[in-house]
């Protein structure tokens, strides 16, 4: 990994487990580590299941009452943000990192109108007052895309698009200025068409105010031409980490090539009706029970031996590729 | 026991349309007391065809109208003016009753499974629910065993272990819950299946696996689908013809082939544009030519 | 029509259908008020039917009901022949009583029900949160009638205070002052049976409201971006909340006329209940018939009032049909 250029918020063997009501404990992460740069945007891989809403929802501590941080640390500007109590937390929450949740359609209250609502972020951290904040807001509709802010500020969130929706979503998000912002399937719930409107969004706030941003989906075409690195997470652990056009080009994980090549199946040449889709066959493992050996072996065309008996380690092919896959064990 | 609609006539010819919509028009009223009644037409002049065994998407934005294609063609609503032929019969006036043989040859198959399905059912309920009520309409003869039966043999088609089918649906994964809604959309052998946005908020993965679950299916009980979506680059790979709508109109229907590759209508154009973007760069990151 | 204009105009005929109900039920009930009188050997027969006429309870059912609707729209709701003197007036004396009473009862339940249920919705599973939950389990399988009357034979033992009716036999001679204290202290027990039955009921309805919109996504998004708990609260949390506690304040002030009848009973308050309740007994018939309208028309007009208020508060209520897609 280069890190000539410091990092500034690191997740280190992060375990996370849900101890639901009726039912058996799952162990949704198992162990992640990643290291974020300033300004810098990560994107994380996977599909559901795989643990990357938790991993999202972990930095803030916004998890449900029934999950439980057992191990590993999530340092950001030094300090372990798991070991702050609540009261710790809430200046950070907003602030310093914000999290776009996944449903725009769900995330903004109903009886409140959209400006009002990116009014309350700047309300909960700084000493503006009413008019201040209007000001700013106004500005912020301006920066995530919207041309006439005064129409949308007094809108509800059930007259407004999808699309319209996540960018005030986004906005509440980067309202204090934050060194990173987590989105969530930032498009899984929106028009292809939004796709491009919404990562254009958050490229500009990038190159503004150099906010780090960690964006998560299951998507790999909406990280090309957008995040720096990428990590790929499988089962609760992640598998590849690797810059974006390293990841697409040439990818090294089994798993992440599948992926790849089903994304690369809706390039629209070569098109020919009824030929099947390259699809992965089974499905991810059942999280209640884990397998010993690496995870994806059983879906997996590349298998050997000794991939049911252990747990890959952590490989390095070539320089800052690390790959937990026995292919390219010494 | 009613007749079969759809059983082969030695005069059919092969490509006979099942469905066919003509000049659909649907409005809604917005507004009310503080706000002035504004009617807005949602679907306002749509016409396409779909011959039998082929597959018609239908593509455009969010509020271009599809959806409400949808429930008109499925009659859960009733468009207000126009012609949609099954067979040649128009349906789209048809009172409930007369509706009612109707029913079994046309099913559609919705966006995120679970929101169509009581959570406190077994798949084996979910998917045996339209055996019970087409028996209870005396359209159908099926008493407990033979259903079981069925919906072993329809979950086996789709994927799933019979051995589940006693199992609460919340314990099925997304993937599992759209292909029990597939399989529950065959219990009782429909021609034309509507698929609305059925693969969208699926996992990319999972996304690749029903999509060959649909052809497969397509392939075994020669079905007709009738795809809305947003996303061009995946109807992409399963349409044979594609109709694009804006504002409540087809505004340009061609063979997939051509609207890919020569696109007419700017709404055609931009659906293209969001699905060449992420493949472009796509193709740029592979190595592969756009 | 408008929105308002169609309920309106549903409760308009609600209320017509009920006076329609009202008369024909009492022409089907068995007896009429001169049964007694017909017992007295020493009342003739042409004595009773004279009074009858005189009346008016000798006119076919039709002819009465036109009548009667003729002189309700004129506020006029026929005469009480137990009492001897106009319904409409005797109605109103009582039915102020039983408003002093009730609304005293619905203004406390819900000062008291509100706070209390966000209270143990925001700490849940707390002691306050078991305490109250436990309090109100008991008093709702506590039927109203035992908790009224234990509580009447504590107030009894008790002597501080007064109970039996709305005043003291020397009411007049007090001053000011005393009148009022009086007043309450006769007040105090009805209104409390009220109060304790009805907290009950309403505690529950808001902390399931609260507790709902408290794990709704929104508001676990705006937490995430630092709003303090109590912001959260008061601003993200109660408007919607508050949602379906306006349909339940709805039925609150529909119940405000009918809902104390028991405990006016037992606790010998001179309200609408007592009367109305005595007039059923004695076949009284334009006093039952006016009570019961009095009673509907409150109905009516508290669950208008909430629809009002709903439509007024939520900007989502779509008026007319769906939206469109």
């Amino acid at each position: 990994m280069d890190d000539s250029k410091e990092h500034f918020a690191e997740v280190k063997d992060l375990k996370v487990t849900y101890y639901p009501e009726d039912g058996v404990p799952v162990r949704a992460l198992d162990g992640a580590n990643l290291k974020i740069r300033a300004g810098e945007i990560v994107g994380i891989l996977g599909e559901s299941g795989c643990g990357k809403s938790t991993l999202a929802s972990a930095w803030l501590r916004l998890l449900p009452p029934h999950a439980s941080c057992e191990a590993g640390t999530i340092v950001f500007r030094g300090r372990n943000l798991l070991t702050l109590s609540e009261q710790e937390l809430r200046p950070l929450r907003g602030k310093e990192i914000s999290l776009i949740s996944q449903d725009p359609a769900l995330s903004l209250n109903p009886l409140i109108m959209a400006g009002s609502q990116i009014g309350e972020v700047l309300r909960a951290h700084s000493l503006l007052n009413a008019r201040q904040r209007r000001g700013q807001v106004m500005e912020l509709l301006r920066e995530v895309g919207f041309n006439h802010p005064e129409e949308i500020y007094s809108a509800y969130p059930h007259q407004l698009s999808g699309g319209q929706r996540q960018r005030i979503a986004i906005a509440q998000a980067v309202a204090c200025r934050p060194a990173l912002v987590i989105a969530d399937e930032p498009t899984s719930k929106l028009d292809s068409t939004l796709q491009a409107e919404i990562v254009s969004v958050l490229l500009q706030i990038r190159k503004r105010h150099a906010t780090a941003i960690l964006v998560i989906s299951h998507d790999p075409s909406l990280f090309t031409g957008f995040a720096d690195r990428v990590a790929v997470m499988y089962a609760g652990r992640i598998i590849e980490v690797g810059s974006s056009p390293e990841i697409f080009g040439r990818p090294l994980h089994p798993y992440t090539q599948a992926l790849v090549q089903i994304a690369a199946y809706s390039v629209l040449t070569k098109l020919q009706t009824g030929l099947r889709f390259p699809a992965i066959e089974g499905e991810s493992p059942d999280p209640t029970c884990i397998p010993a050996g690496c995870r994806f072996e059983p879906r997996c065309s590349d298998r050997m031996e000794i991939c049911s008996q252990s747990y890959p380690p952590q490989f390095m092919p070539d320089p800052s590729r690390p790959v937990n896959c026995f292919k390219y064990g010494e | 026991m009613g007749s079969n609609l759809y059983a082969d006539s030695p005069n059919d010819t092969p490509t006979e349309s099942l469905l066919c919509v003509q000049a659909l028009r649907k409005q809604y009223v917005r507004g009310g007391i503080w706000r002035k009644r504004v009617p807005v037409a949602a679907v306002n002049g749509v016409d396409f065809e779909i011959p039998r065994g082929r597959t018609f998407a239908l593509v455009g934005e969010s509020g271009s109208g599809k959806s409400t294609v949808a429930r008109c063609v499925t009659r859960l609503e009733r468009p207000d003016s126009g012609r949609i032929l099954i067979r040649g019969i128009n349906i789209a006036q048809l009172r409930s009753r007369d509706l009612l043989p109707f029913r079994s040859g046309i099913q559609i198959v919705f966006q995120d499974a679970i929101t169509s399905m009581n959570p406190r059912f077994s798949a084996l309920e979910i998917i045996e629910e339209p055996l019970l009520i087409q028996s209870q309409r005396g359209q159908v003869e099926y008493d407990r065993r033979n259903r079981r039966d069925r919906v072993g043999a329809l979950m086996v088609e789709v994927g799933i272990s019979p051995d589940w089918m006693h199992r609460s649906i919340l314990h099925f994964s997304g993937g599992q819950r759209q292909r029990l809604a597939l399989a529950r959309a065959l219990a009782l052998r429909p021609q034309l299946l509507v698929l609305d946005e059925a693969l969208s908020g699926l996992d990319l993965s999972t996304q690749a696996q029903v999509a060959n679950l649909l052809l497969d299916l397509q392939a075994a009980h020669s079905l007709t689908y009738l795809l809305i979506s947003h996303d061009l680059g995946l109807v992409a790979r399963l349409a044979d013809e594609i109709g694009v709508m804006s504002g409540g109109q087809t505004v340009e229907i061609g063979p997939t082939q051509q609207i890919v590759t020569s696109p007419n209508h700017a709404a055609t154009k931009k659906l293209l544009a969001a699905a060449r973007t992420a493949t472009s760069a796509f193709a740029a990151a592979t190595g592969e030519q756009a | 029509m408008s929105y308002i204009g169609r309920r309106l105009a549903r409760a308009i005929l609600l209320l017509v259908g009920v006076s329609a109900l009202c008369f024909l039920f009492t022409e089907i009930a068995p007896g009429s008020f001169f049964d007694e009188l017909r017992l007295n050997p020493q009342i003739s027969p042409e004595t009773i039917s004279a009074l009858r006429s005189h009346y008016g309870l000798d006119q076919p059912l039709l002819v009465r009901y036109a009548h009667w609707m003729k002189s309700a729209l004129h506020a006029d709701l026929g005469y009480s022949i137990a009492y001897n003197v106009p319904v409409a007036p005797l109605l109103w004396s009582r039915a102020k009583n039983t408003l002093l009473l009730t609304t005293t009862a619905l203004v406390l339940t819900w000062m008291i029900s509100v706070p209390l249920g966000v209270w143990t919705a925001n700490r849940r599973g707390g002691l306050l949160d078991r305490m109250v939950s436990l309090t109100g389990s008991l008093l709702i399988s506590i039927p109203e009638i035992v908790i009224a009357v234990a509580l009447l034979a504590i107030a009894v033992r008790w002597r501080v205070l007064r109970v039996g009716g709305m005043m003291s036999a020397d009411f007049e001679s007090f001053s000011a002052w005393a009148k009022l204290q009086d007043l309450l202290l006769h007040l105090a027990l009805p209104a409390f049976i009220l109060v304790l039955s009805e907290t009950a009921i309403i505690v529950r309805h808001v902390r399931a409201s609260v507790l709902e919109v408290l794990g709704a996504p929104y508001v676990q998004a705006a937490r995430g971006f630092g709003v303090s708990q109590t912001r959260l609260l008061f601003r993200h949390v109660l408007p919607v909340a508050a949602n379906p506690a306006i349909s339940l304040l709805g039925f609150s002030l529909a119940g405000l006329l009918s809902g104390s009848l028991m405990v006016e009973v037992i606790c010998g308050w001179p309200g609408l209940g007592p009367l109305i309740l005595e007039a059923t007994l004695s076949r009284d018939l334009y006093l039952v018939i006016g009570g019961i309208m009095f009673s509907a028309l409150f109905m009516v007009g508290g669950n208008l009032l909430a629809d009002v208020m709903l439509l007024a508060l939520d900007p989502r209520i779509s008026r007319e049909g769906t939206d469109a897609l």
